[in-house]
């Protein structure tokens, strides 16, 4: 798994390539923690993500607890099997998926 | 000349000799510090007998001295050539001084002789940095030295210029050319004793010329041209300058010479009028005298011999009216001139008294009438006019015409009245330039034999001026002044030559050859090598790029490490899944336990075990030649290969057989694999077994010690075509046992290079006959790495122990239905998803799966992995077993652990409805895969958890 960082002022967006499983999703939660802090809103790219699993989902949940405390977190280009796992999980009801 | 010539040759061949002696004596090495001494003093000696053997020439003495320290220093040693110089230079010093020989040029000879010693010493170290001078370069340097020499004879005598320039005229040219070629001979001499010698007409190769070289080769062709050029202007230059002096000197002497002529010649005239004044006068006086007397008649002998005294005449007559003389006085010579009066008859006119006949050789005859007579006279008028020509001569003399200049004063038929050459003849071509009235010409040409520039003058009618000025003379300034800066461009151009030379090598030579050895050692794998050449911009950036190349290419070569270490790890990963790993068999009748440990990444050797039907098992054990990924790569063909054949129900003979035909095939990179291979039928014990050139496998028969089965062996797997193979019979009974391994084990070394040796492995297996073969093989794996102490593991190490425990033991064997299963057992911790993911993926793009499917089972793996990796060993160190097999067009995927029995499925499902407040963080795993696979089991059975999976894959 690869992310890429971008912050625009206060928007902080991570595009998340690869797979998002028991072994990754730690280094994706160690990023959020490093940028959430200074960040007013969060965008996760999933253009380029293969899967997510439960760890994954767990670092999103924890995500977007945080950021709705703050300006909001959204998740943006979803391929169809991470949807379905959304959607499965009811995910897609509580995130804000663009 | 030719006899010149030859004693020089001679003189020049002596040192020739001595070179090739002394070269033959050394042959190509450099002399020690004795050595240089004896060699400097023997050319030194060489250089005094050449002193006092000098050739004599031109009243010149030609001599070689200066070869002597030349090539003490060209050809054995800087100090040789020292010394040598200051032997040859001192002695002719004072041989000069005391001995009077050729006590002129002493100190210019002496200087340069000690000169030349310190110039070779020079040359020899910095210019041709310590290797033997070349013929070429020795020619050179020869002529340089001999060229200042001859310009030191010209400076030490600035006072005498003109005998400086004399002897050097006549010595330069032979003594030049000698010592240079001599010393040119003695380099070839050298080369040939040394086997150097490289004909120069055959072209050597580019690359074998030094920059340095070329630089000094291009170097010397524009001096040589800028010097012949320079040489060429200024002789052009200095020789219309001579002419031109010369034709003001020649043409001012005219001048002058013309002048004097005409001036002595109008006084002549004048003298000549006063005299025939005078003369008249005197006749008149002597007429009256007569007249007085009484006339012509009365007058005697006597008193006209006292007229004629006292008037200084030379004849004095009175004569009657018809012309017969009556009385006369006269010199004795005067006769012959008044005959030639009386012939002429002259007599004054009617009514005139007087006539005047002005004869030959300056007489004058006067004839004055009286009343009875005549009187006539006969004076000298040369009397008060000198000698014309001697006259000439005498104003002439003090004219000087440059230091040898002549002139002559000549007739319009070439005779030569007075000047330098009288009494000689003039050449024909003055007479032609004569003939063609070719006055007031300038031109050069030998009159009177010697070669001058001339001019001639008319000076009247049938006279001519020749002046003439020797070319000598004419042209000894031009010639000095062109020898001497001759001489000092060329040893300005060599001064400026060698410091040039100098300089590239400093600059650019020593700097590339730094850059070179630098580079030769990075070449040599030297990475850390850094160039550092930074005397100059150019090469600082030189060094500075190399070393941002050597940097970036180090970067390269560690990332493309870096990538085929994890590649290898990969492959690795592969090829152990590719064995397999589980060794329970729900049936009681056998116990079986292999492992391998590759002495690379990844290994040639493989073990494999398999049913080949219900009651049949197949043992296989086998090793590639070779290690890494190509035998890796083999290994797999040949693992493939074998448990295909078997499954197809071949005997074990045929088995190899066909595989040896199958690996044959195709095998380019000449690869072989040993091989062992046995069949057991486990209800009568009975194992029918091949052995292609594999080690002897280890057999315990009950009661018995481990010992080797001295089996009969084939050829190696896939060394040639049409291997003739042969199989034999074991029977097991309950309880024996069988051990096979690869070379790795017995061949396994120690510091000391022994070897593990099948003994001590067959002692270890004895000491441990009773225990289970899971402990076994891995002792014997620990036995042979303690036996090793830390020598490193050159080779595989594999092994495979099967134990019969007989029919009474047998269980009913369990999933026949299975296709193509495939399992990977692996540690239970997080850090092996990585490889688990590796096996799935791998099997189920074989399987044809879907990438969506694939995706959801990853993410089930995942969860189901991690959940036993986290929860199912409280104590960590326990295994899980992924098996998966394709059913129809299913993958079903089993996880087997033997951790603490716990159902996922019956956790409560998670309440996917609450809000993002509400919700636990964590518990979706097990609900993630239930809800995107198709069937999820759970089951708990012989102390393991096992959880089926099944998903539609296509």
């Amino acid at each position: 798994m690869t992310i890429r960082k971008e912050i625009n002022g206060k928007d902080l967006t991570l595009a998340v390539e690869g797979r998002l499983d028991t072994l990754t999703a730690p280094e994706l939660e160690a990023e959020l923690k490093g940028g959430m802090a200074d960040a007013e809103t969060l965008t996760l790219d999933f253009s380029k993500l293969d899967y997510i699993s439960s760890a994954g989902l767990r670092v999103l949940l924890a995500a977007h607890k945080t950021m709705s405390r703050k300006g909001g977190m959204k998740v943006m280009h979803v391929n169809e099997i991470v949807q379905e796992v959304f959607d499965v999980t009811g995910f897609s009801d509580v995130l804000t998926i663009a | 000349m030719i006899v010149m010539i030859l004693r020089m040759t001679a003189m020049t061949l002596l040192y020739v000799l001595v070179t090739a002696l002394l070269g033959r004596i050394y042959r190509g090495r450099r002399p020690g510090t004795s050595g240089a001494v004896a060699v400097g003093i023997l050319y030194g000696l060489c250089s005094v007998l050449s002193t006092h053997f000098g050739v004599d020439y031109g009243s010149m003495m030609l001599n070689v001295r200066d070869i002597g320290p030349l090539a003490a220093g060209f050809f054995f040693h800087p100090l040789s050539g020292v010394i040598s110089g200051l032997i040859g230079g001192i002695e002719r010093y004072i041989a000069g001084t005391y001995w009077g020989v050729g006590s002129y040029t002493r100190i210019a000879c002496g200087l340069s002789t000690c000169l030349a010693g310190f110039l070779s010493a020079f040359l020899s170290m910095r210019i041709f940095n310590w290797q033997k001078a070349t013929p070429l370069n020795t020619f050179f340097a020869g002529a340089m030295m001999e060229i200042f020499h001859m310009h030191s004879i010209m400076v030490t005598h600035r006072n005498d210029i003109r005998m400086a320039f004399f002897v050097v005229k006549n010595c330069s040219v032979p003594m030049i050319l000698f010592t240079a070629f001599g010393l040119a001979a003695c380099s070839v001499c050298m080369q040939l004793i040394t086997h150097e010698w490289q004909n120069p007409l055959r072209a050597g190769h580019r690359e074998g010329v030094s920059v340095t070289a070329k630089f000094q080769h291009r170097l010397f062709a524009v001096m040589m041209a800028v010097f012949a050029l320079n040489f060429l202007l200024s002789f052009l230059a200095h020789n219309n300058l001579a002419i031109q002096n010369a034709q003001i000197t020649l043409s001012s002497a005219a001048q002058g010479l013309s002048s004097t002529y005409t001036r002595l010649r109008g006084s002549q005239m004048a003298m000549n009028a006063r005299a025939e004044a005078e003369a008249l006068t005197g006749a008149r006086t002597i007429s009256n005298a007569v007249r007085s007397r009484g006339g012509a008649a009365n007058v005697t002998d006597g008193f006209l011999e006292d007229l004629r005294a006292i008037n200084g005449m030379e004849a004095v007559q009175t004569l009657s009216g018809d012309g017969q003389v009556l009385f006369g006085a006269a010199v004795p010579g005067a006769k012959t001139a008044l005959e030639a009066m009386d012939a002429a008859g002259i007599l004054p006119a009617d009514g005139a008294t007087e006539a005047t006949l002005k004869l030959s050789d300056s007489r004058i005859g006067i004839v004055i009438r009286l009343g009875d007579g005549l009187v006539r006279v006969l004076a000298d008028a040369s009397r008060s006019a000198v000698p014309v020509l001697q006259e000439i001569e005498t104003a002439f003399s003090v004219y000087h015409i440059g230091e040898t200049g002549t002139f002559d004063l000549i007739t319009g038929d070439g005779r030569v009245l007075l000047g330098g050459h009288s009494g000689k003849t003039p050449s024909g071509e003055l007479l032609e330039r004569i003939g063609k009235k070719q006055a007031e010409s300038t031109f050069t040409g030998a009159v009177f034999g010697e070669e001058a520039l001339c001019r001639l003058d008319k000076l009247q009618s049938n006279l001519y001026l020749l002046t003439m000025l020797p070319s000598k003379e004419v042209y000894l300034n031009r010639d000095m002044l062109v020898y001497e800066s001759a001489f000092e461009d060329i040893l300005v151009f060599a001064v400026a030559y060698i410091l040039i030379s100098l300089l590239v090598q400093k600059l650019v030579t020593h700097n590339l050859t730094l850059v070179n050895r630098s580079l030769a050692r990075i070449t040599a794998g030297e990475l850390n090598e850094a160039v550092q050449v930074s005397d100059s911009r150019e090469f600082a950036m030189l060094s500075h790029h190399i070393n941002l190349t050597v940097d970036a290419l180090k970067d390269h070569i560690a990332e493309a490490q870096r990538r085929i270490e994890q590649e290898l790890e990969l492959a690795r990963t592969i090829q152990a899944s590719a064995l397999p790993s589980n060794f329970s068999f729900p049936r009681g009748d056998f116990e079986i336990y292999a492992l391998m440990d590759p002495a690379k990444e990844v290994g040639g050797d493989f073990y494999d075990f398999f049913f080949v039907d219900a009651d049949r098992l197949a043992l296989v054990i086998a090793d590639v030649s070779g290690k890494g990924i190509p035998a890796a790569l083999f290994m797999m063909r040949s693992k493939t290969a074998i448990r295909s054949l078997a499954e197809a129900g071949n005997s074990p003979s045929e088995i190899f057989r066909k595989v040896n035909s199958e690996l044959c095939e195709g095998n380019d990179a000449e690869m072989f694999v040993t091989a062992w291979i046995g069949i057991i039928d486990l209800t009568s014990g009975v194992m029918r077994c091949a052995n292609a050139g594999h080690e002897y496998p280890a057999i315990l028969r009950r009661g018995g010690d481990y010992e080797l089965l001295k089996d009969k062996h084939s050829l190696v797997l896939a060394a040639m075509e049409d291997l003739r193979t042969s199989e034999y019979e074991i029977r097991l009974e309950a309880g024996d046992k069988l051990f096979v391994y690869t070379d790795g084990v017995p061949e396994s070394i120690n510091p000391e290079k022994e070897q593990y040796g099948t003994d001590r492995m067959l002692g270890k297996l004895n000491g441990m006959q009773s225990r289970p073969m899971q402990e076994v093989l891995p002792a014997i794996r620990q036995d042979v790495e303690d036996f090793a102490s830390g020598e490193m593991q050159f080779d595989d190490i594999t092994m495979l122990g099967f134990a019969y425990n007989g029919q009474g033991n047998a269980d009913k064997q369990t999933g026949g239905g299975d296709t193509a299963m495939k399992q990977l057992t692996l540690e239970a911790k997080l850090e092996n998803i990585d490889k688990l993911m590796v096996f799935v993926d791998g099997t189920l793009e074989e399987m044809g799966c879907s990438m969506k499917a694939q995706m959801q089972i990853d993410v089930a793996v995942d969860e189901v992995f991690s959940n036993i990796a986290q929860y199912a060993y409280p104590q960590g160190g326990g295994d899980a077993t992924l098996s998966i097999r394709a059913e129809g067009n299913q993958a079903v995927l089993t996880f087997t652990d033997s951790g603490i029995p716990y159902n996922p499925l019956s956790a409560e499902e998670p309440d996917v409805t609450l809000s993002a407040d509400e919700r636990p963080i964590g518990g979706l795993g097990i609900f993630l895969v239930r809800k995107t696979m198709d069937d999820v089991a759970y089951r708990y059975e012989d102390g393991c958890n096992v959880l089926t999976i099944r998903k539609t894959i296509a």
